[in-house]
C-alpha cells in the first residue's frame, strides 16, 4: 500500500469515526490541534488501525504520534513488519 | 475627602495583600502538615476507610480555610443550592473553573468527593501528600481515568470534574474536554451542574498570588438541579461521535446558564447559606 492509499484509508476512518471534515487534511495536519482529536480518540484510532492492518500496535509507539504523516508512517512500518 | 478615600483604599489594598499572603502560607503549611503528619496517622485505621477519612478531613479543613479567608476579608462567599449536592451522593458534579478558590469551596461542600486532579499535583511538594491520601484520580491515563471514575461512583461517591480540564480563560468561550461525556455515558449517572462566578477575577490561570483584585473577591457558587446528559447521546451513535455531540450541548448549556448567573442574586428566591 502506498502512502497515498494509506492516507485515503485514514481519511475514511477520520470521517466515519470522528465526523471530521477530511477535505483539507494533508500529511502535516496535526491530529490534536487541527482535527481536535483527544487522547481517547487516539486510542480509538489505534484500534481501527489494528483492524485495518491486522497487526498489533504497541501503545508506546503510538504515543508519539502527532500529525497525519506520523500515523501514515506508523501504518507503513506496521505493514512492512 | 477624596484624598481620604484614596488613602482608605490604599490601606484596604495593603491589608488584603498581606492577608492573601497569610492565607497562601496557611494553605501550603496546612497541606504539608496534613500530608506529613495527619494522613500518615491514618495508617492506624483500616485500609479501606483511609481515603474516605482523608477526604472528610480535607472537606472540613477546606471549609475552615474558607472561613479564614472571609474572616481576614479577602473573600466574600455565596452558595446557592448546596443541599442538592448532599441529596445526590453518586452524582457527577461539573463546574466551570474561573479561580483556584472555587475548587476549595466545592470540596468543602462534599465530605466524600472524588476529584479528577492533574497529574502534576502528585509530585507537588505541598499538595502531593494530600492528593495521594485522598486517592483522587489522576488525569494522566484516559482509559484508566474513565474506569476509575466509574468505579468510584458505583460506591456512591460524588465525582467532581472541571470539564475544561484547566482553569477557565476569561473572555474566551468555554471549551470542554470530551472525557466528561465519556464518563457520563459510561456511568449513566445524574450530572449536577455548578455555576461559578468570581468578581473581580482573582487567582486565574497563570496569575501570581500577589496580583490581588482591586476590591475583595466575591465568589458566587450556584448548584443547579441534576440533568441527565447521557440521554443527550443519540442511540446507536459510535461513542466518539456521541461524546462530541454531548460535549457540544454541555458547552452550550453552561454558556447559557453562566450568562445569567450572578446577575439575579438580589431578588433570588433560593436559599443562601455560608459554608459552616
Amino acid at each position: 500500500m502506498s502512502d497515498a492509499e494509506i492516507l485515503e484509508r485514514l481519511k475514511a476512518i477520520f470521517e466515519d469515526t470522528f465526523e471530521v471534515d477530511t477535505q483539507s487534511i494533508t500529511m502535516d495536519t496535526h491530529l490534536f490541534q487541527d482535527l481536535d482529536l483527544d487522547s481517547i480518540d487516539a486510542v480509538d484510532l489505534a484500534i481501527k488501525l489494528q483492524t485495518m492492518t491486522g497487526k498489533r500496535i504497541k501503545p508506546e509507539d503510538f504515543k508519539s504520534v502527532r500529525t497525519v504523516g506520523d500515523v501514515v508512517a506508523n501504518v507503513r512500518t506496521l505493514l512492512a513488519a | 475627602m477624596t484624598a481620604r478615600l484614596h488613602w482608605m483604599n490604599q490601606l484596604n489594598y495593603a491589608w488584603r495583600l498581606l492577608a492573601t499572603g497569610f492565607c497562601f502560607v496557611t494553605f501550603s503549611v496546612g497541606a504539608l502538615v496534613l500530608g506529613a503528619v495527619v494522613f500518615p496517622a491514618l495508617y492506624l485505621t483500616p485500609a479501606h476507610t483511609r481515603a474516605r477519612r482523608a477526604r472528610k478531613i480535607i472537606c472540613h479543613t477546606f471549609g475552615m480555610f474558607l472561613q479564614l479567608m472571609q474572616l481576614v476579608g479577602v473573600l466574600k462567599l455565596e452558595i446557592t443550592g448546596g443541599h442538592t449536592l448532599k441529596a445526590h451522593p453518586g452524582a457527577l458534579v461539573l463546574a466551570n473553573h474561573p479561580t483556584l478558590i472555587d475548587v476549595v469551596a466545592l470540596i468543602s461542600l462534599m465530605p466524600n468527593a472524588n476529584c479528577v486532579v492533574k497529574q502534576a499535583l502528585w509530585d507537588n511538594f505541598f499538595m502531593g501528600g494530600v492528593v495521594r491520601a485522598a486517592n483522587y484520580i489522576s488525569n494522566d491515563e484516559p482509559e484508566l481515568l474513565i474506569q476509575a471514575c466509574a468505579e468510584g461512583m458505583q460506591q456512591g461517591n460524588p465525582l467532581m470534574i472541571f470539564p475544561e480540564g484547566t482553569r477557565s480563560v476569561q473572555g474566551k468561550p468555554l471549551k470542554f474536554r470530551r472525557g466528561t461525556a465519556y464518563i457520563a455515558m459510561h456511568g449513566k449517572m445524574p450530572v449536577i451542574p455548578v455555576l461559578i462566578k468570581c468578581t473581580p477575577p482573582t487567582l486565574t490561570k497563570g496569575a501570581k498570588w500577589y496580583k490581588i483584585p482591586p476590591e475583595k473577591a466575591f465568589l458566587q457558587i450556584r448548584v443547579l438541579d441534576p440533568i441527565f446528559i447521557y440521554q443527550w447521546a443519540k442511540p446507536g451513535d459510535p461513542p466518539a461521535i456521541a461524546a462530541r455531540q454531548v460535549t457540544k450541548r454541555l458547552e452550550h448549556y453552561f454558556t447559557e446558564a453562566l450568562s445569567t448567573h450572578g446577575s439575579t442574586t438580589s431578588g433570588d428566591q433560593a436559599t443562601h447559606h455560608q459554608v459552616a
